[in-house]
């Protein structure tokens, strides 16, 4: 199993946790103080990008996976964005 | 035998409930022909209302209709929607996915099984189970669903109050169906990368197998999204949200009908490529044993079906153009549909070029796949018509539509499974079929579809609107019943040819001469082992020395082909 | 050595069935939530009013349950490496600090509930609750299919034939992590923004 040998290059599960405690109260912060809508939101997605990229590249181990994994980790990502931004002018600008 | 492989069936349930591939195979088989079987009958009776609106319908009409046996628009829209429902989810899905691809795919990549026979096991009894509702659906109060099977809201979410319970139990059915689907996928995913025999790299894969996995992965991505929409007109009709209801009807504000039909046909088009990919791929491979020749271009099909996977996700707004949809999106969706005939060429000219100054045997396998390579031809030009807006406008809702899936879907998967069948049948049961009443048999059937299928674009081009108990009631339609007639009594002509297939079908499950194996003189390595193959496939693991199309090529004993797990001497 | 013993102990591509079945599940469940969020982003852009979540829901209680969640992932991770290192009492005490972790979450995720439709919040009362109600509801369904799991797995533990199985306690921390993924994006786009 590779996870024995490549577990070296991954974080370890305290500092993950660090982070994720950290960028949880930030998100608990930032809607508390009146920043605008945009800002909020654009605050928002980046941490919670932030964060799910913390658990999926360390706790799920993707960092030290191979091609594969990664490439099927990646490809509905892309889908479901490209597919959400589609029904953007359709959908989310009719009112 | 080792720990934890398959233990040997004892008594009834094993069997019945087994987790060995080739039998799940065989489940999914019979399943399908059950249903399509029984969704054929729908066409008989959709096809008699169109051509003898609201006349009684002999026979059977009093049975199914009560007093007078005359069908009533409630029922005729049952019809149809319970023909495209079960045709797509219960029967060419189990034919050719289920069990074409779960017979075919272990033994092509020299794996005793799939890769997870407990969930292959599971996939089919969800699909029973599937099918249990939906054959129930027909007896609850209101009857069968009504919404077409694209089953767009706000009439299919309507609570109730237009349509009865049976499409409550539609949307439950179409989801256990989804959920077998992907459960599936997941699994031939999972076998073709993983379970490959050593020496078995992807570029000697046979062109089936890679369309398995081209169709599994659509399957795995674009099913969720489908079982998303049907979950949500679920909660619509059961909880009291609206998601897709708009207006007066609504209980609260914000929900659009608009964004179900993206998200049904974000699927709905994959759909048509899940169903039609496995068609293409045994083509391939059917062209090439049966030219003697090395599959043409088998890189660029490939690469064609890869690329035909990628650009299947972003097309779906071609099924909308006259849903209102914002005309910046109608233009990219007009683009990229277009896009999407490069590669279907590339495939198509690879078919021509196998075939080119082959040493063509007319076994019946090869008549079926020169018949798919015809109605696809014909067929896909159809389609670059309803890919432009301004055309699709016109025809958009009419027969013409109705016309071009069903010859080019329908007809090339119909052939397509008749293929398949034809060609594994000695390996699956280890007897051979009548090659002469499959001939008769593909030759009836393919003047028939065409019979019903011209006289379709006929009345499309007429203008004649689908999903219309009668539509002779409009006055310019006067001049086409007669088409609508031709058509009604070319799909009994079709129906009735189909019984000289089932008859010899299960006439040679018993009786047909016993089938060597490797009948067809294939490279592949399903036909190394037995016919039928022994309850692990391989007695030992095959180590793979070649490609899957080494035909034309001299052997000893006089063969012509290099079977895939041979060493070839260069002398 | 038979032909399944070559098929377990060399899959062609280097990466165990178990744990490629997983993702390639997760793929699929990337997909189903997609479709699901993605309606809800698309609705609410073209909807012509929508409640302020802080004002409307416990931001604090959620937030207390983003951390139960959290911590639920970390006692995960550590379980998978005693179970890697062989170490099954510990394995078993991380296994069984998940699951209280996990059912804390879906107790105070009824507690929330409770305060909505207290509040008249329902599935039915708006597109907000409709969305809500549906997105966190999906989501409660898998920390409870994970629930099932995790609990069959702690049973399984106890068996010898275990021993060949170790792996299964990855594969299932795969699908909780993704789980805890699902929430951390819900916590963010639903419920604060």
């Amino acid at each position: 199993m590779n996870a024995a040998t490549g577990t070296a290059r991954l974080m370890r599960p305290a500092v993950v946790y660090g982070w994720l405690a950290v960028l949880t109260a930030f998100e608990l912060a930032v809607v508390r103080v009146p920043l605008g809508r945009g800002a909020t939101a654009s605050l928002l997605v980046g941490s919670a990008l932030a964060k799910a990229a913390l658990v999926v590249l360390h706790f799920m181990h993707l960092r030290i996976e191979g091609r594969i994994l990664r490439a099927i980790a990646l490809l509905p990502l892309l889908l479901v964005v490209a597919f959400v931004v589609a029904l953007i002018p359709d959908i989310g600008a009719r009112r | 035998m080792t720990p934890g492989a398959h233990p040997r069936p004892a008594g009834l349930l094993a069997r019945v409930f087994s987790t060995d591939h080739k039998v799940i195979g065989k489940q999914y088989l019979f399943t399908g022909i059950f249903f399509l079987f029984f969704a054929g009958l729908m066409a008989l009776l959709i096809r008699w209302q169109l051509a003898y609106p609201f006349r009684s319908v002999p026979l059977v009409g009093g049975l199914l209709f009560g007093k007078g046996g005359i069908m009533g628009g409630e029922h005729y829209t049952m019809l149809f929607t319970m023909h495209g429902s079960l045709m797509v989810f219960f029967a060419v899905t189990p034919i050719l996915i289920g069990a074409m691809g779960n017979f075919v795919v272990p033994l092509q990549i020299g794996a005793r099984d799939m890769a997870y026979p407990r969930l292959n096991a599971t996939s089919y009894w969800i699909l029973f189970a599937g099918g249990l509702v939906m054959a129930a659906s027909f007896f609850v109060p209101g009857g069968a669903a009504s919404a077409g099977w694209t089953n767009y809201p706000p009439l299919s979410s309507d609570r109730g109050v237009t349509l009865g319970q049976g499409q409550t139990l539609w949307l439950l059915g179409i989801v256990l169906a989804g959920t077998s689907t992907l459960l599936g996928a997941i699994n031939f995913v999972a076998t073709i990368l993983n379970l490959r025999a050593p020496g078995m790299t992807l570029r000697r894969l046979p062109l089936a197998t890679w369309s398995y996995f081209f169709t599994s992965v659509l399957n795995v991505l674009w099913v969720p999204v489908v079982a998303a929409a049907l979950i949500l007109v679920l909660l619509d009709r059961v909880a009291g949200t609206s998601f897709f209801l708009a207006g007066a009807n609504a209980p609260f504000e914000g929900g659009q009908p608009l964004l179900y039909q993206h998200l049904f046909w974000g699927f709905g088009h994959p759909e048509v490529y899940i169903l039609i990919l496995p068609v293409w791929g045994i083509l391939s491979d059917l062209l090439s044993v049966f030219s003697r020749k090395p599959a043409f271009g088998y890189r660029v099909s490939v690469i064609a079906m890869a690329a035909i996977v990628a650009v299947s996700g972003i097309v779906w707004g071609h099924h909308m153009f006259t849903s209102g949809m914002s005309p910046l999106l109608g233009k990219a969706f007009v683009l990229l549909t277009l896009a999407v005939s490069v590669p279907t060429a590339l495939l198509f000219l690879n078919w021509l070029g196998t075939l080119w100054k082959g040493s063509i045997r007319f076994e019946p396998p090869m008549v079926y796949a020169l018949g798919i390579v015809f109605v696809f031809a014909v067929g896909g030009l159809t389609g670059v018509f309803n890919a432009l807006q301004a055309f699709d406008i016109y025809i958009h809702d009419t027969y013409f539509v109705v016309a071009h899936f069903h010859y080019t879907l329908a007809a090339s998967v119909f052939l397509g499974s008749f293929a398949a069948i034809s060609y594994w049948f000695p390996k699956m049961f280890g007897r051979r079929m009548n090659a002469r009443l499959s001939v008769v048999h593909f030759l009836l059937s393919f003047l028939l579809l065409n019979v019903v299928f011209l006289a379709m674009f006929r009345m499309g081009i007429a203008g004649m609107p689908r999903r219309v108990a009668d539509p002779f009631v409009y006055e310019y339609l006067q001049p086409m019943r007669g088409w609508s007639v031709l058509a009604g009594w070319g799909t009994l002509g079709l129906g009735l040819v189909q019984l000289l297939f089932a008859w010899d079908f299960f006439r040679s499950l018993r009786a047909g001469p016993a089938a060597p194996a490797n009948p067809w003189g294939a490279a592949t390595l399903e036909w190394s082992v037995a016919s039928p193959p022994p309850p692990h496939n391989f007695e030992r693991t095959p180590r793979v020395a070649g490609g899957p199309h080494e035909y034309g090529r001299p052997g000893p004993g006089g063969r012509d082909w290099v079977p895939q797990d041979e060493e070839v001497s260069l002398t | 050595m038979t032909a399944e013993a070559v098929d377990l102990e060399r899959p062609a591509t280097g990466v165990a069935s178990g744990k490629l079945g997983v993702w390639i599940f997760l793929a699929s469940e990337v997909m189903f939530f997609g479709a699901l969020v993605g309606s809800y982003l698309v609705l609410r852009m073209g909807s012509a009013s929508w409640p302020l979540p802080a004002a409307t829901l416990d931001t604090t209680l959620l937030g207390i349950n983003t951390f139960v969640l959290i911590t639920s992932s970390v006692t995960m991770v550590n379980a998978v490496r005693a179970a890697e290192r062989g170490d099954l009492p510990a394995m078993r005490r991380s296994l069984l600090a998940t699951i209280l972790l996990g059912g804390t979450f879906l107790g105070l995720k009824a507690f929330d509930y409770a305060h909505l439709v207290g509040g008249g919040i329902t599935i039915g009362s708006s597109l907000f609750g409709a969305c809500y109600f549906t997105l966190t509801g999906f989501h409660g369904l898998h920390v409870l299919g994970g629930l099932v799991t995790l609990v069959s797995l702690l049973l399984f533990s106890r068996r010898p034939a275990f021993a060949r199985r170790i792996a299964w306690i990855e594969n299932a921390g795969l699908y909780w992590h993704f789980v805890d993924v699902v929430w951390i994006v819900l916590f963010a786009i639903l419920v604060l923004l």
